[in-house]
């Protein structure tokens, strides 16, 4: 037969079965828009941090840290490179202060030569990066709070700037808004004046490079790096900076992708079911095809073509969606989510999408041709069940595969090896286990059948005697339920938490960068208008050098394929710790494994410290470990004594590291401390004392934060739950797929029991009652291991109190089961035209 | 009499014209009588069936089972009625696919909400030799076993009118000779009044009398 027949016979089959084309078209569509949707959304994020990543890095090559660098520290690591042109350039935190109020500010420092790439856009009349007199710009949130007129005096540490314009665009930042505090731009030959750059600060500072194009930057990072020994000195390029730009912003579209590959996964499982249906019903063409002399291979041919032209229209119709989505995704992502990314088709996108498109629904097509081209054609006229062939070895070998490349998938979507196995783990264990459960409830249904009448009788046989196609409905809709109700209850558990209205023992402010000298002053203002004696904290800057003797050193990357993991590790140890010391735990500390003594006596030979739980476990040690410490150019020795548990949503000032008093007490400090919940009007009053009073000292407006952050988790949580919805429609697909083909399946069996007697309403009772069974028991263990599961995310993950969202899961409940009981409804009305005349006619 | 049929009329419309399958038909069959129906293709045994059945609306003319006329029930009456009064045998045997052998025969009884218990649904597979066969659903059995199934659901409610339509159309010569033995046997041993919709004139030649359906009329054969 050639070629263009062959076409011509797939072409005819798919027309023919046109609900059966429409509904794998439509069940793909729906998987493919989430994924390709996250595809436009995530390379775009990487497009423009790669076209934005000279200017986001500030130079081609960027050397920071912590800490301030010498003179002759900068000069050994230029003498590595040419260069055309550096900048140098400070990121601390101060209060910006104007005659009434006053904000945390993140001041940027700029000298002359800044910025080396990139344009600013300044609001008019701004004199952008000017040096003739001590200026400042702001970002327009700091304009609007402080309501700042053009030249007005504001002062930040102890100097005074003239108020100069509006931050209008900022090039070194992908988006605005995701920082802790709004920035603002200073020179900084005026830095100096503000007496920010105290001992013990929290700044950074940064040298970048200009370098002549063309230059091999990998390999002076390389040789940076190797002559760098301090792991606090981040070393840069413009390659880590397209990588690093908005990691947060990155780890949410990996979550995203994960749960984008829920719907994806539920649409092929779906697409499996209607295909291999498909096949059953088409075994006799096959046959006949195979009895008139078509080769096996024109056979497979001819399935393929199908399975293309399927994947093909799905993929232009989920692109034609997405086409018509973006410009209102666009929309929302500047307005409601403060994110000017302009979403761009890429042609990666459309080729990763298309790619899954076609060989993912092949990975379930073929196996399934094979199951049935193997059989002789007379078995195939005959009416052989499908369990006869299915579970062969090739079968559990196609579904290996079939995970494994599943698992890649969620490797390469989380860009972790860890979440990838966990998700694609829990997902096949939850497939198995709402396997079991579904197969248990048929079971003892099946079991309790003679106290019910015939009709729920015959109806529970019906669902118990057909466990595969009973078992998908009940698989993906429980799947899709609980993927949706899951993250409401996280959601609701973290807002609980964190929200001030509802935990009184957030505090109001949070302070630091407070100098020795400036404690009483603050105790006796403390003491003066809020009644209270502060608890201060102290902080000493350290790293660790030595763990048990072994040197903790920098993480260069090796070269390979860096995971999110590789990631954490290698910043995990390329950064400074900050200690503490206490003789006592605080209330949001408890040890979990030793006894934290709170004073260091020359009986101990090392000082005993307390390491935050899971920080020792990242840090991988444990009690009676030692670590050597460098405290400001001085060699520490401690011993791990207790490992503790903090409570870090408290808000009090946690540390990872606590000493006992005794050791670090003489050691270069600032101090922290955090001042409980108050009437605004005091807080307002004690803030503006404490910024005139102590100009370097920052204050952190807590509950002004925590509302920004309850911000960023509903943005994000509606991203998510948007994919989990998708997840749902396939479910809802799934249901609305199997319901329509068992009606058809089962319409000469419905004629029948109209024979021997039963009324067409009985009939109808019968498949409504099947049904319902299916869909409520669904979603009640859908919602039921959503509880479940979000009280161990909220527990062991979170750390925190569970409290459950009850309306969000009545909202769930009253929106799915209409939409089910409308899919019903439609679905049943086949039954409604039943002719128990076609039992006799047929032949 | 079980089966009177008198004037009976059935047409159906195709396109602008009516087409008329069954003009003036008439006959009885006797309590107890095995009958059986041939004809060509296209002759009206499948509205012939139907009509018998209740399954269809009668034009003219009238219907009486058991000398009660299902002319004037109502489709509420009417399913009542074919389940207490009729049984069925199909060609294409039309057993439920997810039920036992057992639980097949049993559904007329539960549908019909008759008491009964094991004993009786075994006597009737022991009947058509299906006991072994109890728990085994209908994909498992033979296509003989599946009319044998069949048989013995027919049967299982006691019903006054038999209708059988082709019930070896399905099967081999020689399990359908097997199988159409074993179906006299039952119906004369049960007295059932049959009628038998055949195109196999030497199985009809088993029957007691023989229907020949022409042009829409009969004419009664041997």
């Amino acid at each position: 037969m050639k070629t263009k027949n062959l076409l011509r016979l797939a072409l005819r089959e798919l027309t023919r079965y046109k609900s059966i084309t429409l509904f794998l078209v439509l069940n793909l569509t729906i998987g493919l828009i989430g994924f390709f949707l996250l595809q436009v959304f995530q390379q775009s994020l990487s497009r423009q941090a790669a076209e934005k990543a000279q200017v986001i890095l500030g130079g081609d090559i960027s050397i920071n840290a912590r800490r301030a660098f010498s003179e002759d520290e900068r000069k050994t690591w230029e003498s590595n490179f040419t260069f055309e042109k550096s900048t140098h350039f400070y990121s601390l935190f101060s209060m910006l202060r104007t005659a009434e109020d006053s904000k945390l500010v993140s001041v940027a420092v700029f000298d002359s030569n800044y910025p080396l790439y990139g344009q600013y856009k300044f609001s008019e009349g701004a004199h952008g990066f000017a040096s003739d007199k001590p200026r400042v710009w702001v970002d327009p949130e700091i304009q609007e709070l402080l309501e700042l007129k053009m030249n007005e005096i504001v002062e930040i540490g102890e100097a005074r700037f003239t108020y100069s314009g509006v931050i209008v665009e900022d090039p070194s930042r992908l988006f605005r808004g995701t920082g802790f505090a709004p920035r603002v731009l200073i020179h900084n030959k005026y830095l100096a004046a503000t007496g920010l750059l105290k001992p013990g600060s929290t700044f950074t500072e940064y040298w970048s490079y200009k370098i002549e194009p063309g230059t091999n930057l990998a390999a002076i990072k390389s040789k940076l790096e190797s002559q760098i020994k301090d792991p606090i000195v981040s070393i840069n390029t413009t390659k880590d900076s397209a990588e690093d730009s908005n990691r947060i912003l990155r780890y949410f579209t990996d979550y995203l992708g994960l749960v984008a590959l829920v719907a994806l996964g539920l649409c092929f499982l779906c697409g499996s079911y209607l295909l291999q249906w498909t096949f059953l019903s088409k075994k006799k063409t096959i046959a006949i095809y195979k009895t008139l002399g078509l080769s096996d291979e024109k056979i497979i041919l001819i399935y393929l073509i199908q399975n293309f032209v399927i994947s093909v229209s799905a993929s232009v119709l989920a692109v034609a969606v997405v086409q018509i989505i973006v410009p209102f995704l666009q929309q929302l992502l500047i307005q409601k989510f403060n994110l000017p990314l302009e979403l761009v088709f890429s042609f990666k996108a459309l080729l990763l999408t298309c790619s899954i498109a076609v060989f993912g629904p092949m990975l379930i097509v073929v196996p399934q041709i094979l199951q049935i081209i193997n059989l002789r054609p007379l078995m195939l006229l005959q009416n052989v069940e499908s369990r006869d062939y299915r579970r062969t070895t090739s079968y559990f070998i196609w579904l290996a595969t079939s995970i494994i490349l599943f698992w890649i998938l969620a490797v390469w979507q989380s860009n972790s090896l860890k979440i990838a196995s966990i998700f694609t783990g829990s997902l096949v264990a939850l497939i198995i286990f709402f396997q079991m459960i579904n197969r248990f409830i048929l079971y003892f249904l099946e079991k309790s059948t003679t106290k019910f009448s015939w009709r729920t009788r015959y109806a529970i046989r019906g669902l118990t005697r057909k466990q595969a196609s009973a078992g998908l409905v009940f698989t993906t809709m429980s799947l899709s339920t609980l993927v949706l109700s899951l993250l409401p209850h996280v959601k609701s558990s973290i807002i609980n938490e964190i929200k001030p209205q509802y935990s009184s023992q957030i505090p109001s402010l949070f302070m630091f960068d407070i100098q020795p000298e400036q404690v009483s002053g603050l105790q006796k203002i403390a003491k003066e208008l809020l009644n209270e004696d502060l608890i201060l904290s102290p902080l000493v800057r350290s790293r660790i050098l030595k763990i048990n003797d072994q040197n903790y050193e920098r993480v260069v990357p090796t070269g390979e394929i860096q995971t999110r993991e590789s990631d954490d590790e290698a910043r995990f140890r390329n950064r400074g710790i900050n200690l503490t010391y206490r003789d006592h735990l605080q209330d949001s500390e408890n040890d979990v494994e030793g006894v934290f003594r709170g004073t260091y006596t020359q009986k101990d030979k090392l000082p005993q410290i307390s390491i935050e739980k899971k920080y020792a476990e990242k840090m991988k040690v444990s009690i009676g470990d030692v670590l050597t410490l460098d405290v400001q150019g001085v060699e520490l020795k401690a011993q791990v004594g207790s490992l503790r548990r903090v409570r870090w949503t408290s808000f009090q000032p946690n540390f990872f590291i606590l000493f006992p008093v005794g050791v670090l007490d003489e050691a270069p400090q600032i101090f922290l401390t955090s001042i409980s919940a108050k009437p605004k009007e005091i807080i307002r009053e004690f803030q503006k004392r404490i910024s005139t009073q102590f100009k370097n000292v920052s204050i952190i407006d807590l509950r002004r934060t925590i509302e920004n952050s309850l911000k960023y988790i509903d943005q994000m949580s509606l991203g998510l739950q948007f994919m989990a919805w998708l997840a749902v429609l396939v479910g809802i697909l799934v249901f609305i797929v199997l319901l329509n083909t068992q009606i058809k399946e089962r319409l000469q069996e419905m004629n029948l029991l109209q024979i021997l007697g039963s009324t067409s309403e009985q009939v109808l009772r019968i498949v409504l009652t099947q049904f319902l069974i299916l869909i409520l028991t669904s979603i009640a263990f859908g919602v039921l291991l959503g509880l479940v599961m979000s009280w161990v995310i909220i527990t062991f993950f979170f750390d925190i109190k569970t409290v459950y969202d009850g309306y969000y899961l009545l909202l769930l409940c009253s929106i799915l089961i209409p939409i089910c009981g409308a899919a019903l409804y439609f679905g049943l009305k086949p039954l409604k035209k039943l002719n128990p005349m076609d039992l006799i006619r047929q032949i | 009499m079980s089966l009177k049929i008198s004037n009976l009329k059935k047409s159906y419309r195709q396109g602008a014209t009516a087409l008329t399958i069954l003009n003036e038909l008439n006959m009885q069959v006797e309590t107890s009588e095995v009958v059986a129906v041939v004809g060509a293709s296209g002759s009206g045994k499948s509205t012939f069936l139907s009509l018998v059945a209740g399954l269809d609306y009668i034009d003219d003319g009238d219907i009486e089972i058991n000398n009660r006329s299902i002319k004037n029930l109502d489709r509420q009456e009417m399913t009542k009625f074919r389940a207490e009064n009729i049984g069925f045998i199909f060609q294409q045997f039309h057993l439920v696919s997810h039920l036992t052998a057992f639980e097949n025969i049993a559904l007329p009884l539960e549908i019909l909400g008759k008491d009964f218990v094991d004993q009786d649904i075994m006597k009737a597979l022991q009947d058509v030799g299906l006991d072994h066969r109890a728990t085994h659903k209908p994909t498992e059995l033979s296509g003989g076993e599946c009319q044998r199934l069949a048989l013995a659901r027919g049967l299982i409610t006691k019903p006054r009118l038999l209708l059988a339509d082709e019930p070896s159309g399905n099967l081999d010569s020689e399990t359908g000779a097997k199988v159409m033995s074993l179906f006299f046997e039952q119906v004369r041993a049960t007295k059932t009044t049959t009628v038998l919709v055949t195109h196999d004139m030497d199985l009809a030649k088993s029957c007691d009398r023989i229907f020949v359906l022409k042009n829409g009329h009969f004419s009664q054969g041997v």
